[in-house]
């Protein structure tokens, strides 16, 4: 099927009203002439409101101008609306996990690179280490002692910006404990139980192993004794280390001075240190 | 003093008459007319006005001719906007005014067809019937007004081929730049002008056509 068509030439001549109509075959006449008229000069009509719309337009780019010269380029706000903060959740990211992994091994809870599931190694800090933490002032060397509960992940409760949790109806009675049993052996004898067979030989066990040898008891009688005490406690406080969370972000010097309280690491492990002021 | 007088009887005219005269827009005035425009310089804003408005005018009236004069102060408005930041030559600068107002009037049709208000949803430029006993040829010969004879051309051709039309007509855009207009290929917007001239010829006079296309203007 052949159909006819207008030459380009011709077609833009048309189309531009520069071709004359009268020189065109008679059939293209119409349409030259309809195309022609629709390029007629503007009319009074098309043009009014030329001044207020040219007040409008200069009000525009003066306002327009006026705003690129105050406010920042787009690149700029763009880079604080988007970029600034995911640059700044890795940087929070980054700076609490080194905290927390400072902390953690200030407070003796770092897991083995290749430890079996849910047996992480405690390593006991060594006397003084906790100074190495965040926040040195709360409590007693001993007191800051740290526990996690078979997760591998680190937990440690002296990074008051991740886990500190100071508040105080978590607060345990230093005279229910403080006397007999140090707040770290709980945290081990919590960690004791769980996992595989531990070892008061290697260094995260050994003070347990001295504790219960001091007691004259083996590491499960002493330890079943630190723990039915602290139960105990934790049963008149009616406290729950879930709650914990909401709490961790928050920090409570009153609290944390009386060295007593519950701290979940990380969110993922749970630490509960007693100690006192 | 008689000279410093007579000096500036003859050159305050002058510099009234330049002041007066606004040049036309066209290829060579454009930056001058671009910078004026981009410092806030009325003489230049009045300089693109007289050039554009009619034109963004004709173009949305044929499409939406109630709200055509609302939709051309957002193109402005629009325009004066991005005038920093646009680059380019005057039909460079046409076809970034018709994208605005394409885009503001496909943001009408949008918000009128979600009120339900529009019932020709989708289109850019839908067929409209000529009024009755509107004889085209006869309206043609008439003198018709640059409004009526857009809104004859749209009347007769299906929305694409209008629209393409209208870009070349009104906007005064080559082929490639409505091509970039309308994110379509040169040769598609080749093509769809042919068929709209071919239509068009076809309504003038529509008993001859066939045989003088054949005769004058060779075959595909």
């Amino acid at each position: 099927m052949t159909e006819p068509i207008v030459p380009d030439p011709l077609a833009d001549g048309i189309v531009s009203g520069s071709v004359d109509p009268s020189t065109l075959p008679a059939e293209l006449r119409g349409v030259a002439e309809v195309v022609a008229a629709a390029h007629q000069p503007p009319t009074e009509g098309e043009l009014a409101g030329m001044a207020s719309a040219i007040g409008a337009f200069r009000a525009a780019v003066t306002s327009t101008a006026v705003a690129a010269d105050t406010q920042p380029p787009r690149s700029v706000v763009t880079m604080f609306s988007t970029r600034i903060p995911k640059r700044a959740a890795v940087i929070v990211a980054a700076t609490v996990l080194m905290a927390g992994t400072a902390a953690a091994a200030a407070g003796g809870v770092i897991p083995a690179p290749f430890a079996g599931a849910g047996e992480p190694q405690i390593i006991e800090p060594l006397p003084g280490d906790n100074t190495s933490t965040t926040d040195t002032s709360t409590t007693e060397p001993g007191d800051t002692t740290t526990t996690e509960s078979g997760d591998t992940t680190t937990t440690e409760s002296g990074d008051t910006s991740t886990t500190e949790s100071g508040d105080t109806s978590t607060t345990v009675d230093p005279a229910a404990t403080e006397t007999t049993y140090p707040g770290r052996d709980f945290g081990h004898c919590t960690a004791w139980g769980v996992g595989a067979p531990k070892s008061t030989e290697t260094p995260g066990f050994r003070s347990l192993g001295e504790s219960a040898e001091a007691a004259g008891l083996s590491v499960e009688e002493y330890c079943a004794l630190v723990l039915a005490a602290h139960d105990g406690d934790d049963d008149a406080d009616d406290t729950d280390d879930d709650t914990d969370v909401s709490a961790t972000s928050t920090t409570d010097d009153t609290a944390r001075t009386t060295g007593n309280g519950k701290g979940n690491g990380n969110g993922k492990g749970n630490g509960k240190g007693n100690g006192k002021p | 003093m008689d000279f410093l007088l007579f000096t500036l009887g003859r050159v305050a005219p002058i510099l009234l008459a330049m002041e007066s005269a606004l040049p036309r827009l066209d290829d060579a005035s454009f930056p001058e007319v671009l910078a004026g425009a981009r410092r806030g310089e009325d003489w230049a804003a009045e300089v693109l006005f007289v050039d554009l408005q009619p034109r963004v005018l004709r173009f949305l009236r044929s499409a939406e001719p109630r709200v055509a004069d609302d939709l051309a102060g957002e193109v402005w408005l629009a325009m004066a906007q991005g005038l920093a930041r646009f680059e380019g030559d005057l039909v460079g600068f046409r076809a970034w005014v018709f994208t605005i107002a394409r885009r503001r009037l496909a943001d009408h049709r949008r918000t009128a067809a979600r009120r339900g208000t529009d019932p020709v949803v989708g289109e850019w430029f839908a067929e409209r019937a000529a009024g009755p006993g509107a004889d085209p040829v006869e309206l043609a010969l008439d003198g018709l007004s640059a409004q009526a004879s857009i809104d004859l051309i749209v009347s007769m051709l299906p929305p694409d081929q209008a629209e393409v039309l209208l870009l070349r007509i009104v906007a005064d855009l080559d082929v490639a730049r409505v091509a970039a207009v309308l994110d379509r290929t040169p040769n598609w917007v080749r093509v769809t002008q042919h068929r709209a001239l071919r239509r068009l010829a076809e309504r003038f006079p529509p008993r001859v056509v066939g045989a003088v296309m054949h005769g004058h203007l060779g075959t595909i």
